[in-house]
């Protein structure tokens, strides 16, 4: 598994933590909501987390790019912290409209900003970084029991 | 109006439809999708599309009003500012498709498109000039060419290159079949050329029968196409009713209906209603899809508008707090969308009965589609209008607080 074969699939299983939320919400089970949320917050926080603090600060060294693509990518994960916080909210309020219109927006931000991601620049980070993906698996367990 | 293909306020209409609907939003979310998933950034955007979309929309009304009113010469004007306007934008797309690292398949689906879209537009031009100058006395032979080219090379290749991106993601599916991906492009492309020959040299010998193979490939192509999203979009993992999902599964629907209505027929050598497979292909189809994906890009570009001068105005130290940029669903309501959606559907089913009895459902149908259209205008309109409203109230709340 290269990083893009691991990094792509942890897009898709924090996309089914994100619909299992939505379908719960949908259905007026705020505890199961709830519960879902946060897994998917947790899960979501875990992936931007190792990017920021690991994947992109080598991809920056090795490719000498500061201001680039990296720098967009921390840009839109703001952005979507921002959504998280907002969904959030919505959800203590049991405000459904908020929680579904929120996430459809967070929906469509994340989807284009891993659609960047997965078909550009982790292609180039599984030819351009020098340890092997094993070790970026490694590296990616680990930050999930710090 | 409906009497045959040929009468000039036919030929209007489809090109209204065709170059005024659907070349507008299919360019302008080519435009958008360049940096988003080829990694492209274009150079002074709002400059580029207006040196696009202005020659694009004259060439438009030029090439209308010259079968409205029967003035030849504007089909001159229209051959200029429409020659113009496609050939940089083909120009400027393909140079960045080339550039691009991106190794998903759309990319080389949207070189394809491009390509059908580059010979729709010559022969469109060279149509247009045989108006005025009666160059080529066959020219009207090209015309079933420049129609198939244009909606099942350019159109086709365009919605199922996007399809493959949008429909997994944005309605968390499973991913199309690889080997379905990999080829389906190609496949569609090759059987077009194979078509075509037949339009370009009638009476060669074998070519007859080297056009009905290309058939029967490409409506496989069609039909695999239409029953692959519709299988996709059953075992979606999001149960939400969504208005966009529902115009995906209308289009393909209307896909398989015009396939089925193309084919059968051709083989079978059955006469069918003339106007029904641009009515299944052009509104059923391609408007369908199109009128669905603007329910998600529209409100997700102003959200995303919004958003990014909100965080300049922080940023300008203008305010301490950031400010809530309302969500999508705000911007353009689900029922706003869903009640367009009822009015489009039902003028898809007035139209195609119109194709077939003229005589009741043609006034029906006309009436019912401008209702959709108009519908879907004011949501847009409206979603516009909100966006204005919220950049003004922003730049009021940083006034008042810096």
């Amino acid at each position: 598994m290269n990083i893009k074969e691991f990094m792509a699939q942890d897009h898709k299983d924090c996309d089914r933590l994100f619909s299992k939320a939505e379908n719960a919400v949908a259905g007026g089970d705020w505890a199961a909501a709830s519960q879902s949320f946060n897994a998917f917050v947790d899960a979501m926080e875990r992936h931007l987390g190792v990017e920021e603090e690991a994947l992109f600060p080598a991809f920056e060294q090795e490719t000498g790019i500061l201001t680039g693509p990296t720098e967009m990518m921390r840009m839109e994960h703001q952005q979507m912290r921002t959504l998280f916080a907002e969904m959030g909210e919505a959800l203590q309020q049991k405000n459904t409209d908020d929680y579904l219109g929120t996430a459809e927006t967070l929906l469509i931000m994340m989807q284009q900003h891993n659609m960047k991601e997965e078909q550009i620049l982790y292609n180039i980070m599984s030819q351009r970084l020098p340890e092997d993906a094993n070790q970026w698996l490694e590296k990616f367990h680990n930050w999930e029991k710090r | 109006m409906v009497s045959h293909r040929w009468t000039p306020e036919l030929l209007a209409v489809t090109h209204f439809l065709t170059l005024g609907f659907l070349a507008m939003s299919m360019l302008g979310a080519m435009m958008q999708l360049m940096p988003v998933l080829m990694g492209m950034v274009i150079p002074r955007p709002v400059l580029f599309s207006n040196l696009i979309h202005l020659p694009l929309v004259l060439g438009i009304i030029s090439i209308g009003l010259a079968w409205l009113l029967q003035i030849n010469q504007l089909f001159m004007v229209a051959v200029v500012l429409l020659g113009f306007g496609f050939t940089a934008f083909i120009i400027v797309m393909a140079q960045y498709l080339f550039r691009s690292k991106n190794t998903h398949v759309t990319r080389s689906m949207m070189l394809l498109a491009l390509l059908a879209l580059l010979f729709t537009v010559g022969l469109g031009l060279f149509l247009a000039m045989n108006y005025s100058w009666q160059i080529y006395p066959l020219a009207r032979l090209l015309t079933n060419l420049h129609l198939s080219l244009g909606l099942l090379g350019w159109v086709f290749l365009l919605v199922m290159s996007v399809a493959y991106q949008v429909i997994p993601m944005f309605q968390i599916t499973d991913e199309y079949p690889a080997l379905h991906q990999r080829w389906m492009g190609w496949v569609v492309f090759i059987c077009l050329i194979g078509l075509s020959q037949n339009y370009i040299w009638p009476q060669v010998w074998l070519l007859e029968e080297l056009k009905t193979l290309s058939s029967i490939l490409l409506a496989g192509c069609l039909l695999i196409f239409a029953i692959s999203t519709i299988r996709l979009l059953q075992k979606r993992r999001r149960q939400l009713p969504d208005v966009t999902m529902r115009f995906w599964q209308v289009a393909m629907s209307s896909l398989i209906l015009v396939t089925l209505s193309w084919i059968i027929p051709t083989l079978m050598n059955w006469d069918s209603p003339i106007l029904l497979l641009g009515v299944l292909m052009i509104h059923g189809f391609a408007m369908t899809a199109i009128n669905g994906m603007m329910y998600k890009i529209i409100p997700f570009i102003i959200w995303l508008h919004l958003s990014t001068h909100n965080k300049k105005l922080r940023d300008k130290g203008t305010r301490e707090a950031q400010l809530k940029v309302p969500h999508m669903r705000k911007i353009i309501s689900e029922t706003a969308g869903f009640w367009q959606f009822r009015c489009h559907l039902s003028s898809l089913i007035l139209l195609v009965m119109a194709t077939i009895w003229p005589l009741w459902f043609y006034y029906p149908a006309a009436l019912m589609f401008a209702v959709a259209q108009f519908f879907l205008l004011f949501n847009l309109l409206k979603a516009v209008r909100f966006y204005n409203i919220k950049i003004a109230e922003f730049s009021v709340i940083a006034q008042t607080t810096s």
